[in-house]
């Protein structure tokens, strides 16, 4: 094609999904959309010139490269796999600062570092607390190092499992995203790792091991803000988690931010599925409560209440799912069930007054109660 | 009653854009001598920048606006500040008396605001609610009205609005087809907040039936008042989104708007952002979005912005000196100062900067680059 060059873009990963679904965006030296799309697509044939590209990566954040087209030349961008940072850009491109950025993670608990000063060796340093687990309930856990473990689920499942932590004087409990269905490790557990932060905060993370790169790639879509830029993406995978992969917890992970979206009525079949299949997980039942809500049918909406008082009675597995669950109780189209929802509200309560919400996870500050 | 608050815009036809307003630093049955007995259980105290925020923004909407397709037509604006708040003067002057948010208005004002959304569903929609706020989680949020406290009617939250449930009302078969909702609220402590979760009673709208096009939600929650408002007397988050609008969160022509415009992808990514660089560490404040978030064109603009451009050198006192070459799309050469660092203003785009060396200096340097508003900060390296 005369006077044009070619665009190939690729990622490294081995996720069908991922490899085909990742949302790739093309801009010209204007900075005008010239091409939308996914990674997995042909080649793109452009003008010479400069160009932008943009992709969400494997880790749910987004990353952007100027490249340089040329008249009967290939420009390959490879999108890396991980999160780290490329030790040398690519020829041609150039990563933006800040594309990638520490490891995957879900979760944040948010302690602050101690400010003391300790004396080792002749030399102050700072002295940060190092978390501890005080208790795991419904799982098995195995410290991987000082302040990291990962867990691995009991079965059969009948609830979601916890741990309590203590770092400094906090004490926090986590809901654990633990997949029962599994039958690998890598497919079932989910670590927690306290990581030092550049704000001088430290945090306890809730991430997904490599076998799980599918929750990876959701919780980094929240986290980064771009999940609604990404809603094929998120549709992919969630009904991959279902259907191929059997990761419930994965599944309503998905489920939760497309139903924040907006997007989750064309999908009501999985949630319905998801509800009925794993009743010990409420956040299923708390979304097919929510979709029943808007049914014009009354036999269907009393099913939803039903769900929804019996969901609500045990803790969510994600700060989303509570989030949800609140409002569905508060705004219920139905007088009589008032003092029913009422009591679940006043139920749920401690949990909301400290939730951390900006944990994708469950994570409520117990410090009080532990004492 | 009802026209002190309505700001009407001559001269537009259908598809319009209406907004409604609200902002409520005054809260005299929760804090001050008029305080009730329920309003003070609760440890609610005036706040000092709602008000003035809500006026700034009501003050972008009829001065800076754009939208060809959907052009101001009104503004409904409910605003409660505590004595010496500067409310925005172009705002004040055109508002014939002042128009405290209670709850009685709100109700009554939501209303007419909802019809004359629902009258073209090509309208575009705005709504901007600033005050105390509970239950901010990622789904919802109720803001604090100016009557909160007030005895006789019948439920502690009489005097409060559920956000995110007339949000969801609005989210409905032939309402304004793009909506664009913001709460900015200052989020009570624990202790506090634990009274008020399990209360229901807030105002809430009808749920109405079937989706619009777009409404996406933005929820701006602040653990603590000195965090809430202190950039000039308005909120962080109204600091923020108002850089954003003006700029800071413009894309590109794209297949859905041929201007350059602020949407909700462009919001989403740039205003927690913004609210972090404003703290600059000293505080926390998280933004959501939920809702019916799809793709929206918010603001356009008439012209491509113009955006900084500086490109530092490493090391800064090479020598001799290198010299510079700036390009626009790899191809328009832009003059720049021979001296470093390279400081431009030009066009928002893709730039490419080549750095030539003479000895004792052996490596030069080419660098493309990405020069999006509000500007970049590059480096060079040559050795």
């Amino acid at each position: 094609m005369a006077g044009r060059g070619q665009l190939n873009i690729s990622v490294d990963v081995d996720s069908p999904v991922l490899q085909d679904s990742l949302p790739l965006v093309v801009r010209d030296a204007h900075l005008a959309v010239v091409h939308e799309g996914t990674v997995g697509g042909t080649d793109i044939y452009l003008p010479e010139g400069l160009y932008s590209v943009e992709v969400t990566a494997p880790d749910g954040a987004l990353s952007s490269s100027v490249v340089r087209v040329r008249t009967h030349e290939t420009v390959r961008v490879r999108v890396p796999g991980n999160t780290q940072l490329p030790t040398a850009p690519p020829i041609g491109v150039t990563w933006a600062g800040g594309a990638f950025r520490g490891p995957p993670d879900v979760g944040d608990l948010f302690i602050r570092r101690s400010r003391g000063l300790g004396v080792r060796g002749g030399s102050p340093v700072n002295v940060t607390p190092v978390a501890t687990l005080v208790e795991a309930r419904d799982c098995s856990v195995l410290e991987l190092s000082a302040g990291g473990w990962e867990f691995l689920p009991e079965k059969p499942a009948t609830t979601v499992a916890t741990a309590v932590f203590a770092l400094g004087r906090k004490r926090v409990e986590m809901s654990l995203a633990v997949n029962p269905e599994a039958n690998r490790a890598d497919l079932a557990a989910c670590r927690v790792d306290q990581v030092p932060d550049r704000d001088g905060v430290d945090r306890l993370r809730m991430s997904f091991p490599p076998g799980r790169s599918l929750c990876t790639t959701l919780a980094g879509l929240l986290r980064n803000n771009a999940a609604s830029s990404a809603v094929n993406l998120l549709a992919d995978a969630t009904e991959a988690l279902m259907s191929k992969y059997d990761d419930p917890t994965g599944a309503a992970l998905g489920a939760l931010t497309l139903h924040g979206l907006g997007r989750l009525n064309p999908r009501a079949t999985w949630v319905a599925n998801l509800a009925r299949d794993f009743p010990w997980l409420p956040d299923g039942r708390i979304l097919d409560a929510a979709l029943s809500m808007k049914s014009y049918k009354s036999l269907e909406r009393q099913a939803g209440l039903q769900s929804l008082l019996s969901a609500t009675t045990r803790r969510p597995l994600y700060t989303d799912g509570l989030s949800l669950a609140m409002e569905l109780l508060r705004r219920w189209p139905d007088e009589d069930s008032a003092p029913a929802r009422q009591e679940r509200l006043d139920g749920l309560a401690d949990y909301v007054a400290y939730a951390d919400w900006d944990s994708v996870n469950l994570s409520v500050d117990v410090t009080d109660r532990e004492r | 009653m009802g026209d002190a608050m309505l700001i009407e815009v001559a001269g537009v036809d259908a598809p319009v854009t209406h907004a409604f307003v609200v902002g409520v630093s005054d809260y005299p049955f929760a804090d001050g001598p008029d305080a009730t007995v329920v309003g003070e259980q609760f440890g609610i105290t005036n706040l000092t920048g709602a008000a003035k925020s809500a006026s700034e923004f009501t003050a972008w909407l009829l001065g800076e606006y754009h939208n060809p397709d959907a052009p101001l037509a009104t503004v409904r604006v409910l605003l409660s500040p505590v004595d010496g708040e500067q409310i925005n003067g172009s705002v004040a002057a055109r508002l014939v008396q002042p128009a405290p948010a209670t709850r009685e208005a709100v109700e009554r004002e939501f209303a007419d605001f909802r019809d004359a959304c629902r009258s073209n569903p090509h309208n575009v929609a705005f709504v901007y609610f600033a005050g105390h706020g509970i239950q901010l989680n990622k789904r919802g949020a109720l803001v604090l009205l100016h009557d909160f406290g007030v005895t006789g009617k019948g439920n502690k939250l009489y005097g409060a609005i559920d956000v995110a449930g007339c949000h969801d009302a609005m989210d409905e078969n032939g309402n304004a087809h793009h909506q664009i909702w913001f709460s900015d609220a200052c989020r009570q402590l624990p202790d506090v907040a634990r009274r008020f979760e399990s209360l229901t009673g807030a105002y809430v709208a009808d749920e109405g039936v079937g989706q619009v096009d777009a409404s996406p939600l933005f929820l701006a929650s602040s653990p603590r008042e000195s965090a809430f408002a202190e950039v000039e007397g308005t909120t962080i988050f109204s600091e923020a989104l108002l850089e954003a609008l003006r700029g800071h969160a413009a894309v590109g022509p794209s297949p859905e708007c041929g201007d350059w415009h602020v949407c909700t992808t462009s919001l989403m990514r740039t205003l927690q952002g913004k609210v972090d660089a404003l703290l600059a560490g000293r505080e926390e404040q998280n933004i959501a979005i939920t809702g019916n978030v799809a793709e929206m064109v918010a603001h356009r603009f008439e012209h491509p912005p113009d955006v900084d451009i500086v490109v530092d050198l490493e090391p800064g006192d090479a020598v001799p000196i290198p010299v510079a070459e700036l390009l626009f799309n790899g191809e328009v050469d832009v003059p720049i100062d021979p001296s470093w660092p390279v400081c431009t203003r030009g066009a928002a785009g893709l730039y490419l900067l080549n750095v030539k060396v003479a000895p004792p200096l052996t490596k030069g340097a080419t660098k493309p680059f990405q020069a999006a508003p509000p500007g970049c900060r590059e480096r060079v390296e040559v050795s």
